[in-house]
């Protein structure tokens, strides 16, 4: 059976400052938010009161919907979700690593193009692949014993 | 009961058997959201629903029987309330070798009780060999106004499911006896 994922202060400070770097790229991009692929809230970074936690439980069905319905129509894997609301928009994808265990959320004002936003997503998806957060810890072995 | 598909919910908490259930007696492998297990959950197993299992069944008499399987983590209540929408009615599948099967029980009869007293409610206790006695499920129900038939079910065998489908659809059809009076 898997270890449940918790992420380390310093993997936290890191995520951070990578969805700190995402909000600074725009003044409309409004929020960024890093879940478990099962709806868990990791890290949050928002210009606005969101409540992170519902968010990232929504963001797990939203995209594992996704995934289903791109099975039934042949075309997966999904590669991201977009929503265009009234106000604003918002971009759903996994952090594409060797586990799959995570997901980005990024929402926008209307103001913003949504080829901008998903851009930008991408970007910052593929700089949090690169952080090896998902990597299992290291098993404890015996201490190696020298003559 | 009209000819029309009805909407039958699976409840219950994560390991219940509720996507194991909807497998065992779907016409078609069931529309799946399961996904790793990040949480406690996956001390457990490996995988969780997050958003909902789906399948159909056709009856003898050609009525079909839409299936939905919620996630079980409360953190997804969210997604009870979209499933439950014109639902007629409620399978609640508990585990009774957790921690609080009772408890369980309780939780769900208080979230879907509008359902439950419009529409119908059925219990289907797993791993009954394992945990409290039938009689203190029907027992909690009395105490709560809202008798249900609570059966045991093994949620990996067809004919089991099938008997908990077949006590929900006795329950629906005398859930419908007041307004076919009333149509009369």
């Amino acid at each position: 059976m898997s270890q449940s994922l918790q992420f380390t202060e310093p993997q936290v400070e890191q995520c951070k400052a990578a969805l700190d770097r995402f909000l600074a790229a725009s003044p409309d991009f409004v929020s960024a938010i890093i879940s478990t692929v099962d709806g868990r809230l990791l890290v949050e970074r928002s210009r606005r009161e969101i409540g992170g936690s519902r968010v990232a439980s929504m963001a797990g069905s939203l995209i594992a919907l996704s995934e289903a319905l791109s099975g039934e129509l042949h075309v997966k894997p999904c590669q991201h979700v977009t929503i265009t609301a009234q106000l604003g928009v918002i971009v759903l994808m996994h952090v594409q690593d060797s586990r799959n265990l995570l997901a980005l959320t990024t929402s926008a004002s209307h103001e913003v193009k949504l080829g901008t936003l998903l851009a930008s997503s991408r970007r910052t998806a593929t700089e949090l692949s690169q952080m090896g957060l998902t990597k299992p810890p290291l098993t404890q072995t015996s201490p190696a014993t020298f003559p | 009961m009209s000819n029309a598909p009805l909407k039958l919910l699976f409840a219950g908490p994560t390991g219940a058997g509720k996507t194991t259930a909807i497998a065992a007696i779907s016409d078609f492998p069931p529309v799946s959201t399961d996904v790793a297990a990040t949480d406690e959950v996956s001390a457990m197993k490996e995988a969780t629903t997050v958003a909902m299992d789906y399948g159909e069944i056709t009856l003898a008499q050609g009525q079909k029987v839409f299936l939905y399987g919620t996630p079980g983590q409360a953190r997804f209540d969210f997604m009870w309330k979209i499933l439950a929408t014109n639902s007629l009615g409620l399978i609640i599948l508990l585990d009774n070798s957790s921690q609080d099967p009772l408890a369980d029980l309780e939780t769900y009869v208080d979230h879907f009780r509008e359902l439950i007293d419009r529409a119908a409610g059925v219990v289907g206790v797993t791993r009954a060999e394992r945990g409290p006695l039938l009689g203190a499920y029907f027992a909690l129900l009395q105490r709560k106004g809202c008798l249900m038939p609570v059966l045991e079910v093994d949620a990996r065998k067809k004919q089991d499911v099938l008997c908990l489908l077949d006590a929900f659809l006795s329950v629906l059809e005398h859930a419908e006896l007041p307004d076919e009076r009333q149509a009369s």
